[in-house]
């Protein structure tokens, strides 16, 4: 009785026997587990006609047919029909028999004198078990080989005598060479660098090899087992007669094949990265130049025209009566306004260099804040406004650059003021929580409307209230919270428009900046330049 | 005793010889050194200077350092070679990028440093600093 779950099968016999043929037509529809579908051939090319036609899952060879004899009947069915189980029929056994038929690719054999249905049973479910496997597997290095090769980095990978064994297909084309003249060489022979030598114990000779980044790198692998990334090298290959100097990002893993170190080798070109990169830096210098020069050439006017300014207001040509002197005012103010100006794009763009740096020392806190409130006092009376102080009373000392705070609290107020109609009030508070100082600057002002909170801080960023001008480069912000940034602070807002603007500075009592800087003892005459700028 | 009292400032009738190559700087510079009763010559290079400070012998230089023709630094170094002025004590009037190459390199022959743009203020006080100083040797 069949099950029924039998599994369809298509069998060809290949046998120009027909006592043998007669027999397996007898025994093959008896198969359990399988609804077989049998054909019979009596020659190597009537099979391959059927095989062409129809779709057969296994194949009974007899090797010695009329038009083939031997093994090589196998590799004549095989490459004819690669997707088929072979199953060898034949007369003796010797040794290594199935040796022989595998090698040649059946999967399975049966001696005429055991055609019995159990074994025919057995041999075919093994030669199809034994097929699918062998198909997963196949499929499975196709792929891991299809990956490999396609792999958009150059892959290799080197034996533990640094000697490359493998590589795909994009090291080849890196590399413009055959797999030939790749394989079986030395990383420096193998990607083809001009100082590569055909020394079969060496990569290269030159002083250059003894330094040679990549050797270092895959050696360091293999020794240690660790792995290496990212490892930038400016490579020079010969490629035939012409000679080029990619850059390549070289990253190295370690890995054991076989009970032996290897190391799998990444190398990716990295040429059009590093010259935009390059390019860049050339672009930010030039710029750096250029508002260096920019600033150099707008401050030496502006220092004369101040000075002749000073000059008259002093008195020093002559008394002046009150016109003189108001109109004289309004030119100091706006020269030095315009001095501001100068100064908050020149620091911007040290700020963004990098190239700022803090002067740390320790700080009566209630004295620096008075300072930077007396110096905007002026400002905020002229305007109507109310410039209030409130310290809690204890504050500790604080560590940070005191001309960078006063600058980053000016700022504030200075905004504040800006943006304050007279009549209004504007806090200045200092309080400390934990371990941070805070300074708040509160102001009755117009607020900042919510959607262009997160952008105030950006570099030349002005809030727009319609119908109210307000005037500045945008910087004021964005240096205050470099300033508070580079202390490893932070500073919050809130606002509301129609009510007001609250920044709140928050510094670490242990201002633990990346960059320090200069101490009181050092250089005055650098300390003094700073101090002017 | 009664000379005592009346402090003479050392900046009275002094001679002071101002190189730079800015005549509105110049102007306001001299404007104050003569409010300060200071007799001033001035130059608007380095070649200029060394004519002028072989001729009139000040008692110091101010010298900026970017000037055409012969700039600050050039004029530095033949002040130090000649005999008569090499004695000659030297403000030199830099730009902050300019600060640390100064530093090492004119070190020799300058008495101090002034950054532009200029603090009178300050300047006052380095040239009473220095002229006191000359004064005890």
């Amino acid at each position: 009785m069949k099950s029924h779950c039998t599994e369809p099968l298509n069998i060809l016999i290949v046998e120009d026997s027909q006592t043998n043929n007669k027999q397996l037509h007898q025994m093959l529809p008896k198969l359990s587990g399988y609804s077989p579908t049998i054909k019979s051939v009596n020659s190597l090319n009537a099979a391959f006609k059927l095989l062409g036609k129809d779709n057969f899952n296994v194949v009974l060879l007899n090797l010695d047919l009329p038009d083939s004899s031997g093994l090589d009947t196998i590799t004549s069915v095989r490459r004819n029909c690669p997707e088929v189980a072979i199953i060898v029929v034949i007369d003796e056994s010797d040794e290594d028999i199935g040796a022989k038929i595998f090698a040649k690719g059946a999967q399975e054999f049966i001696l005429k004198e055991n055609y019995n249905l159990q074994t025919l049973n057995k041999t075919l479910h093994y030669a199809i078990e034994r097929k699918r496997t062998q198909e997963v597997l196949d499929r499975k290095q196709r792929h891991l080989e299809a990956v490999f090769d396609a792999a958009p980095v150059g892959m290799m990978l080197v034996a533990e005598n640094m000697i490359v064994k493998r590589v795909n297909n994009t090291i080849r084309q890196m590399t413009h060479k055959k797999f030939s003249k790749i394989i079986d060489r030395s990383i420096g022979s193998a990607l083809g660098c001009i100082n590569h030598t055909n020394d079969p114990n060496g990569c290269g000779n030159s002083s250059a090899c003894q330094e040679c980044a990549i050797t270092e790198g895959v050696k360091a692998v293999l020794d240690s087992q660790q792995s290496v990334h990212e490892i930038e090298i400016h490579f020079t290959l010969k490629i035939g007669d012409s000679i080029i100097t990619p850059w390549l990002s070289v990253s190295a893993e370690p890995v054991m094949i076989d009970g032996s170190k290897h190391a799998v080798v990444a190398v990716d070109d990295i040429t059009d990265r590093k010259k935009a990169e390059e390019k860049l830096k050339e672009t930010m210098e030039i710029k750096a130049q250029f508002i260096a020069t920019v600033s150099h050439e707008l401050r030496t006017p502006l220092a004369a025209m101040k000075e002749g300014i000073a000059i008259v207001l002093d008195e020093i040509t002559g008394k002046l009566n009150e016109k003189q002197q108001k109109f004289l005012d309004i030119a100091k103010r706006n020269a030095d306004r315009l001095g501001f100006l100068i100064d908050d794009v020149l620091d911007f763009q040290k700020f963004d260099e990098g190239k700022m740096q803090l002067v740390l020392q320790t700080n009566n806190v209630k004295e620096v804040v008075l300072e930077a409130y007396e110096i905007m006092s002026l400002a905020a009376k002229k305007k109507g406004i109310d410039l209030l102080l409130e310290f809690t009373d204890e504050l500790p000392e604080v560590k940070f650059d005191r001309g960078k705070i006063i600058q980053a609290v000016t700022n504030l107020i200075n905004n504040a003021i800006k943006f304050t109609p007279q009549e209004g009030q504007i806090s200045l508070k200092v309080m400390h929580q934990a371990e941070e100082l805070v300074i708040s600057v509160s102001d009755t002002g117009l607020g900042i409307p919510k959607d262009q909170i997160p952008k105030i801080f950006e570099r030349f960023y002005r809030v727009s209230h319609p119908g109210k001008e307000v005037k500045g480069t945008g910087l004021g912000l964005a240096i205050v919270k470099k300033i508070v940034m580079l202390h490893g602070g932070r500073i919050e807002v809130e606002s509301e428009v129609g009510r007001g603007t609250t920044f709140t500075v928050f510094l670490p009592l242990f201002a633990k900046e990346v960059k320090t800087f200069l101490t009181k003892q050092d250089d005055e005459i650098l300390e003094n330049m700073l101090a002017n700028n | 005793m009664l000379g005592l009292f009346k402090s003479k400032k050392k900046t009275d009738r002094a001679r002071i010889l101002v190189v730079d190559d800015e005549p509105d700087l110049v102007s306001t510079i001299q404007c104050r050194l003569e409010w300060c009763k200071c007799e001033v010559i001035t130059a608007a290079n380095g070649r200029e200077g060394l004519d002028k400070a072989a001729q009139e012998k000040p008692d110091l230089i101010l010298l900026d350092t970017n000037m055409p023709v012969m700039n600050g630094h050039e004029m530095l170094d033949c002040l130090r070679k000649h005999p008569d002025l090499k004695n000659i004590p030297v403000i030199m009037c830099t730009a902050l990028c300019e600060a640390t190459d100064i530093a090492t390199a004119s070190s020799y022959g300058v008495a101090d440093y002034i950054t532009k743009p200029l603090d009178v203020t300050q300047l006052m006080g380095k040239i009473t600093a220095i002229l006191e100083n000359k004064n005890f040797d």
